[in-house]
C-alpha cells in the first residue's frame, strides 16, 4: 500500500493539525501536529472525547453539537470551517482555524477536523491593533500640542494687535498734542512778540538802550521758540507723510540771495555768510519752499556753531545734470564717533555744549531734501568745521 | 484820510496790541472780539483792509470770509488771515476762499506793515484804474 504510505507521510508532516473523531466525539486519530499544537502526547487524547481541547462552553457543549447535527443533519460548521479556541494540556486558550469535513470510512462515519494555528496572525493582529491604537494616542497628542500652539499663536497675536492699537492711539495723541501746542503756544508767543513791539514804540525816541536790549532779547526768544514749534510740527507732519513736495522753476541765485540777504541778520558780530554760484544756468526745478527751509537750517547751524568773525560759505553749482548746493563753517565740527547717529531725530552732537537745539533740524533737512528727489552728505573735523552738501539731480520741465 | 483796518480776532490780547501797533503806524482801527460781530462792523464801517483770525467760535475766519465775498461792497475789501496753523492745507484753503494774504502767529512789525501796506497799495491802484 503504497499510497497509504504517502497519505501518512502527508498527515505525519503537515503543518496543520489533523484529527479525526467517531460520531461520538472520541479521538480516533492524531497527527504530530496537532499533538504539539495542543500539548498532550498521542497516547494521552487517543480514545479519550475530543471536548478536552475545548474550553467551556465548547467543552460542555460538544456532545450535544454532535446529536443536533445527527438529529437534525443540519451542519453549522461541517464542510465550512470558522475560527475557533483549543485549550492546550497546559490550560492555555489559543485561536485557530477550523475545518472540518464528514467521511464515510468502512461503512460508519467518522469526522476530520484541520487545525490551522492562526495564534501568530492574532498576536499580528493584536500588535497593529497595539499600533494603531498607539498612533491614535500619538495624534491626539500632537492635536492637543498643535491646539494649544495654535491658541498661544492666537494670544499673542491678540497681544501684538493690541499693542498696535495702543501704539496707533498713542500716535493720535502725539498728533494732537503737538497740533494742540502749535496753536496753543503760538498765541500767547504772538501777544508776547507784539507787547514787546509795543514797549518800544510807548518808549518814544529816547528809549533806554537797557529796554531795547531786553525786548530785543524778547522778540529773539520768541523767535527761537516759534522755531521750536515749527520743528515739531514739521517732523509731526514728516512722520504722519503730509508732506507733498511741490515743484516749480525758480532762479536759485535770486533765492539764495535773499535767503543770505535774510540770515546774515542772524549771523554774530563780523560772521560773513559769502554766497558764490557756479555755472551758466541758475534756473532749476525744485520745491522752493522745502528747499529754502533746509538751506535755512544749516546755515543757521553754521551761524551757531562757529565763532565770531568767521566766514560761511554758501555755493550752489547747477550743472547739466547735477544741482549742488554746499554750507561750509570753520565751527566746533562733529565728533567722529557722533557722524553715525547725526540725521537721528533729538540727536545732539557731545561737543554741542549748552548750545540750544533740539536735534531735529538735521533729521528735517535730510528728510525735505529726500522728499525732493536728493541727498544730504557731510564731512566734518572736530574744531575744524562742517560741511553740508545737498545735491539733487537736475531736472527740466 | 487815514485808512481804515478791521481787526477780527477772539483773543483779546493779541486783538488789542495788533490794534494799538496799527495805531501808531497812523490807521483807524475797529475791533472785534468774534466773526459774528466782525461780519456786522464790515458792513458798516466799509474798513479798508480787514484782519481775521482763522480759529474763532461762533463764526470762523472762513465763514467770515465766505460772507463778505458774497456781499457786493465788501467782496472787494482786501482780506489777511491771521493764523496760529501754520499748516499749508488751512493756508491753502484760505487763499482759494480769496484770501489776499496771510500772517503765520507771531508775526512781527515789520511782517504785519509790509502785508498791509501791500495790500491796501494794490487796492488803491485799482481804485485809481477804475
Amino acid at each position: 500500500m503504497e499510497n497509504s504510505a504517502l497519505l501518512k507521510a502527508i498527515v505525519d508532516h503537515a503543518i496543520d493539525g489533523i484529527i479525526t473523531i467517531s460520531d461520538k466525539g472520541i479521538i480516533e486519530t492524531i497527527n504530530p501536529s496537532a499533538c504539539r499544537l495542543f500539548g498532550y502526547p498521542e497516547n494521552e487524547v487517543i480514545g479519550h472525547n475530543i471536548s478536552m481541547l475545548m474550553p467551556t462552553p465548547d467543552r460542555e457543549q460538544h456532545d450535544e453539537y454532535l446529536n443536533h447535527y445527527h438529529r437534525t443533519a443540519k451542519k453549522n460548521i461541517i464542510g465550512k470551517g470558522r475560527e475557533v479556541t483549543g485549550l492546550t494540556k497546559y490550560g492555555a486558550a489559543f485561536p485557530f482555524r477550523l475545518a472540518i469535513s464528514e467521511v464515510q470510512f468502512s461503512g460508519r462515519k467518522i469526522y476530520t477536523g484541520f487545525i490551522h494555528d492562526l495564534s501568530r496572525e492574532k498576536r499580528a493582529e493584536e500588535q497593529l491593533r497595539e499600533y494603531a491604537l498607539h498612533l491614535e494616542e500619538q495624534v491626539e497628542e500632537r492635536t492637543r500640542l498643535l491646539t494649544e500652539t495654535v491658541l498661544a499663536l492666537e494670544n499673542a497675536k491678540e497681544k501684538v494687535s493690541r499693542s498696535l492699537e495702543k501704539e496707533v492711539e498713542l500716535g493720535q495723541l502725539k498728533s494732537r498734542f503737538v497740533s494742540m501746542a502749535s496753536h496753543e503756544f503760538r498765541t500767547p508767543l504772538s501777544a508776547i512778540q507784539l507787547s514787546s513791539i509795543l514797549i518800544e514804540k510807548y518808549s518814544g525816541e529816547c528809549i533806554s538802550p537797557n529796554i531795547e536790549r531786553h525786548t530785543a532779547k524778547i522778540k529773539h526768544l520768541v523767535t527761537h521758540l516759534t522755531g521750536i514749534l515749527n520743528d515739531f510740527l514739521s517732523l509731526e507732519r514728516l512722520e504722519a507723510g503730509e508732506f507733498k513736495p511741490v515743484f516749480s522753476n525758480f532762479d536759485l541765485v535770486k533765492f539764495s540771495e535773499e535767503v543770505t540777504e535774510d540770515m546774515q541778520l542772524m549771523a554774530k558780530q563780523n560772521q560773513q555768510i559769502i554766497y558764490r554760484h557756479t555755472g551758466t544756468s541758475a534756473f532749476v526745478h525744485l520745491d522752493p519752499s522745502l528747499l529754502k527751509n533746509a538751506i535755512i537750517n544749516l546755515i543757521s547751524n553754521a551761524i551757531k556753531y562757529s565763532g565770531e568773525d568767521t566766514f560761511i560759505e554758501f555755493n550752489t553749482e547747477v550743472t547739466p545734470s547735477l544741482v549742488t548746493i554746499t554750507i561750509k563753517d570753520d565751527g566746533i565740527g562733529i565728533p567722529i564717533d557722533d557722524q553715525r547717529h547725526l540725521f537721528e531725530a533729538f540727536f545732539r552732537a557731545h561737543n554741542t555744549g549748552n548750545i540750544a537745539g533740539t536735534g531735529l533740524g538735521l533729521n528735517i533737512v535730510r528728510r525735505y531734501v529726500e522728499l525732493i528727489g536728493g541727498q544730504v552728505r557731510f564731512s566734518s573735523e572736530v574744531n575744524q568745521g562742517t560741511s553740508f552738501t545737498l545735491s539733487f539731480p537736475t531736472r527740466h520741465e | 484820510m487815514n485808512e481804515k483796518i478791521l481787526i477780527i480776532e477772539d483773543n483779546d490780547d493779541i486783538r488789542e496790541s495788533t490794534a494799538e501797533l496799527l495805531e501808531f503806524s497812523g490807521y483807524v482801527v475797529s475791533r472785534a472780539s468774534n466773526g459774528q460781530k466782525g461780519v456786522e462792523l464790515a458792513f458798516q464801517h466799509r474798513p479798508d483792509l480787514i484782519l481775521c483770525d482763522i480759529m474763532m467760535p461762533e463764526l470762523d475766519g472762513y465763514g467770515v470770509l465766505h460772507l463778505l465775498s458774497k456781499t457786493p461792497g465788501t467782496d472787494t475789501i482786501p482780506f489777511i488771515f491771521l493764523t496760529a496753523k501754520a499748516e499749508r492745507l488751512d493756508l491753502n484753503k484760505g487763499m482759494e476762499m480769496g484770501a489776499d494774504d496771510y500772517l503765520t502767529k507771531p508775526f512781527d512789525e515789520t511782517e504785519l506793515l509790509k502785508a498791509i501796506e501791500g495790500r491796501l497799495d494794490k487796492a488803491r491802484k485799482i481804485k485809481t484804474f477804475m
